[in-house]
């Protein structure tokens, strides 16, 4: 410890005492944090147990890493992963790019009373909940009573269309396209906020100068938003292994599945489903995701503060 | 005036003294006579509240209980929730516990480590003592005879304990919802018969493909569709013409020859050969390919029609109330007919079924002070009356028994012998699950064995739709009822080593088979090529040792 460091800390104690009244406050929280918390995480070793609900998270025998072993030799294991990777950076890689796009776009709108009614619209899907998205998503998409075999028939009179949803591959785009759907208006919301704090004046000194709306969107809006962009980045980067549970599962049929078996319904399935519940290697195959994505989180976190010099990073 | 009072105050202390000292023995009547106690004698029954009740203390099943069995009953309400983690908690902190707990549905491991633990009691003894569990060996009348001695066998935990009273709720339907329906108005239109054999129903799918059957002159017929919900798995139905395999409501997909010998389906060539004839069946365009991707939702806006569409369904797979909002009542509803039974090539014939088990869900506590009572009250409910009143309220308001003009007019499924009638709740009945004070809205202590439940006479409706509905699913239940297997593998009792060694094989054999299956059938798969691989994987995946796990276990308890 340097004596700096030695000596902030000393004031903050000063500080403390002095003001001990105020950091009473503070006690609530931090006990709610610890219970509600902290303390609910050392359930998580489970995952190194062979746990047997009578005798308890602590009473449980230690079983180390065999749960891990099984999950990496698992027949699932290459599966789960390499869907939960495939639909997580499909989805990042299209959402990403088109929540900037779509942020500027409508900033780019001149009519205040037109924007307002844009940003709503596009708002309200994100209200909608998942379950009643894929009962949406289904009932359009039936070849004989939905929307798409109507709209089919007026051209092809008698002839059913092909039932897409029972085909493995397109599993994946309905996936992402859906989520775009419903998320994407939500997800400017915190672009818009940035472009907000953008100075007028530099957009008339930049018109002043000539340059168009064009030009104006990329060397004034785009940079303003860019620290955003980063925060976002990195904070979804730290979630890349968590695919949704309840869309994925609530598509899940018996061809898209080679598809749609992404780690947390297979999670699901071994450990609350079956005759013997296996809470031990679900709670190791749960712990074995958040550990990449954490890792995942520091290196993007590191590149991004890299390239940015420090300027865009988490911590 | 003091020699009064003392003399009083010594009476008084007598009494006490005498009733505290008492054993229950020497209050509690003999076995199968009630009340069962005839001195004041205090009980406590816990039981996760159900939200629909609005009154446990004033319920009138309560005060039943109380007046028959002369206990005074008192209720401890538990989350209805939460109540496994509740009595958890209670265990761990050492808590007082109910005498006797009921409805607790606990897996068959939660089940065995409380009972390990010394938390409930094993009741072998109390079932051995004929006169103790009197109801229950009374009730076995109603029970099925090969069905008898699994009662008991089937709750058993891997020490050879029985830790819960077991309770039966089954009724003819049950197992027996898993099968075709056909529309009989393209049946006519077709003038063909009803088919029996896989090769009349290819003949018959071919004839709505191709021969436009509803008339309307284009080729919008979809000769069969499944869902993917509840009994709509296209695939288990039409393998069964093949090989016997169970129905998704089973334990597991274990069968067992007539020996006991287990083997699991998928392993088979009659499960292969049943695969050839469904992915036949898909490649000629008679099964829709939304078998495998809508819901029972799908299904219904594709059968429940009106006005002048045409029919378009040839045979779906499902139950009647799937195809229909309301299928009492439904316009369509008599275009369809229930079948049976389809029969293969080489004559096999069976119904995807499931072993229906007792409910093991009511146990009495290591802090039961006299377990024979809290057991008598058990047994208690296993008699009709009881049952009756359990599950459906006050005797002659919400059920009554059989009148001789009920009797006169004929038991619903006499066709399968159960020719007496012996009550009936028809027109009378509190609509179930609704709020009520009158019963505790639970079936989960009562003894409704399928020879029960099926001592009920027909109703005769109004509506000739619903007359339809009912004859015609009794129909169908009757022909399918019966045709399986002789023995069917239910839950089994693993120990916690056999569980950990198990691991995930039972959930990940399942999910890929079910893969594999559709994919086979949609031919992504192919039969010749891919089997081995198939077979390897299951191999890779654990077969072989669950099979000898699970062979294991049954033996345990059922040889």
């Amino acid at each position: 410890m340097t004596a700096a460091t030695a000596k902030k800390k000393g004031k903050t104690w000063i500080n403390v005492r002095r003001r001990w009244q105020l950091y009473l406050f503070l006690l609530v929280p931090v006990v709610w944090v610890l219970i509600f918390a902290y303390y609910p995480m050392l359930g998580v070793q489970i995952a190194f147990k062979n746990y047997m609900p009578r005798q308890g998270i602590w009473g449980s025998k230690w079983a180390g890493f065999v749960h891990f072993r099984t999950f990496f030799t698992s027949y699932y294991f290459s599966r789960t992963v390499g869907n939960t990777i495939r639909l997580s950076l499909y989805h990042l890689a299209v959402n990403f790019p088109l929540s900037i796009i779509f942020a500027l776009m409508i900033n780019i709108i001149e009519n205040p009373w037109l924007k307002k009614r844009v940003q709503t619209i596009v708002y309200v899907p994100h209200f909608i909940s998942t379950v009643v998205l894929v009962g949406m998503l289904t009932q359009i998409m039936n070849p004989v009573s939905g929307l798409y075999g109507t709209i089919y028939r007026v051209f092809n009179p008698g002839a059913y269309p092909t039932d897409i949803l029972s085909k493995a591959t397109p599993f994946i785009h309905f996936y992402v396209w859906t989520g775009i759907w419903q998320n994407l208006g939500w997800n400017t919301i915190i672009y818009m906020a940035a472009l907000t704090g953008v100075d007028p004046e530099l957009h008339e000194a930049a018109q002043i100068d000539g340059a168009t709306r064009l030009k104006r969107m990329i060397h004034i809006d785009l940079p303003t938003i860019l620290p955003t962009a980063s925060i976002v980045l990195i904070l979804n980067s730290g979630s890349i292994m968590n695919v949704g549970f309840e869309k994925a599962y609530l598509m899940q049929n018996n061809i898209n599945v080679v598809y749609s078996e992404v780690i947390s319904t297979y999670v699901y399935k071994v450990g609350l489903t079956g005759a013997t519940n296996q809470f031990s290697y679900a709670a190791a195959v749960g712990l074995f995701n958040n550990v990449i994505n954490g890792i995942l989180l520091l290196i993007v976190n590191g590149v991004s503060g890299k390239l940015s010099e420090g300027a865009n990073s988490l911590f | 005036m003091k020699k009064v009072s003392i003399l009083v105050l010594a009476l008084l202390l007598v009494c006490s003294l005498s009733s505290t000292g008492l054993a229950y023995t020497d209050i509690m009547t003999p076995g199968g006579e009630l009340p069962i106690v005839t001195g004041d004698y205090h009980l406590v029954i816990g039981t996760p509240a159900i939200a629909t009740v609005t009154d446990y203390e004033n319920n009138h099943l309560t005060q039943y209980l109380r007046e028959r069995s002369g206990v005074d009953i008192e209720v401890y309400l538990f989350d209805a929730q939460e109540y496994r983690q509740q009595l958890q908690l209670m265990t761990s902190a050492g808590e007082k516990l109910p005498d006797t707990i009921w409805a607790f549905n606990l897996t068959a491991v939660e089940r065995e480590s409380y009972g390990r633990q010394g938390y409930f009691i094993p009741l072998n003894d109390f079932f051995a003592d004929g006169d103790l569990a009197h109801f229950f060996w009374d009730g076995m009348k109603y029970v099925p005879e090969q069905k008898q001695e699994l009662t008991i066998k089937t709750g058993l935990s891997s020490d050879g304990n029985l830790y819960a009273f077991p309770f039966w709720l089954e009724t003819v339907a049950d197992a027996w919802s898993f099968g075709l329906l056909i529309n009989n108005t393209f049946l006519d239109a077709l003038d063909m018969e009803i088919p029996t054999t896989t090769e009349e129903l290819r003949e018959y799918l071919l004839a709505v493909k191709e021969k436009d059957p509803n008339g309307n002159g284009i080729a919008d017929e979809i000769p069969l569709v499944g869902h993917t919900s509840w009994t709509g798995d296209v695939i288990n139905i039409l393998m069964n013409s093949f090989t016997y395999y169970p129905n998704v409501d089973s334990a597991s997909q274990l069968c067992s020859d007539d020996e006991g010998n287990l083997y699991l389906p998928y392993a088979t060539e009659e499960y292969r050969d049943g695969l050839r004839f469904i992915h036949q069946l898909y490649e000629e365009g008679l099964i829709s390919d939304l078998s495998f991707s809508q819901d029972r939702y799908g299904l219904q806006a594709m059968t429940d029609l009106t006005g002048d569409q045409p029919d378009v369904v040839g045979a779906a797979v499902s139950h009647r109330s799937f195809m229909f909002a309301s299928h009492a009542t439904a316009e369509r509803r008599t275009h369809y007919t229930t079948l049976g039974v389809i029969e293969g090539p080489d004559g096999v014939a069976f119904t995807p079924t499931h072993a229906v088990e007792p409910r093991y869900t009511s146990y009495i506590t290591c802090d039961a002070a006299d377990p024979e009572i809290a057991f008598r009250l058990l047994d208690m409910c296993c008699d009709p009356e009881a049952t009756f009143t359990i599950r459906y309220g006050r005797e002659g308001e919400y059920w009554r028994w059989a009148t001789e003009e009920d009797k006169a007019a004929g038991a619903y499924y006499s066709a399968l012998g159960y020719t007496d009638v012996l009550f009936t709740s028809n027109d009378m009945k509190l609509a179930w699950g609704q709020q009520t004070d009158e019963i505790w809205n639970t079936n989960a202590f009562t003894w409704q064995p399928i020879g029960l439940t099926a001592l009920t006479p027909g109703t005769v409706y109004e509506n000739p739709i619903s007359q339809y509905n009912a004859d015609d699913w009794r129909d169908g239940i009757v022909a399918r009822y019966g045709k399986c297997p002789k023995i069917l593998v239910g839950s089994l009792a693993y120990t916690e080593d056999e569980i950990n060694q198990l691991g995930t094989v039972q959930a990940d054999l399942n999910t890929y088979v079910n893969e594999c299956a559709t994919r086979f059938v949609i031919g992504e798969m192919n039969l010749d090529t891919d089997w081995d691989t198939f077979q390897s994987t299951l191999e890779a995946m654990g077969m072989s040792n669950y099979l000898a796990t699970a062979q294991a276990a049954y033996d345990r308890a059922f040889k």
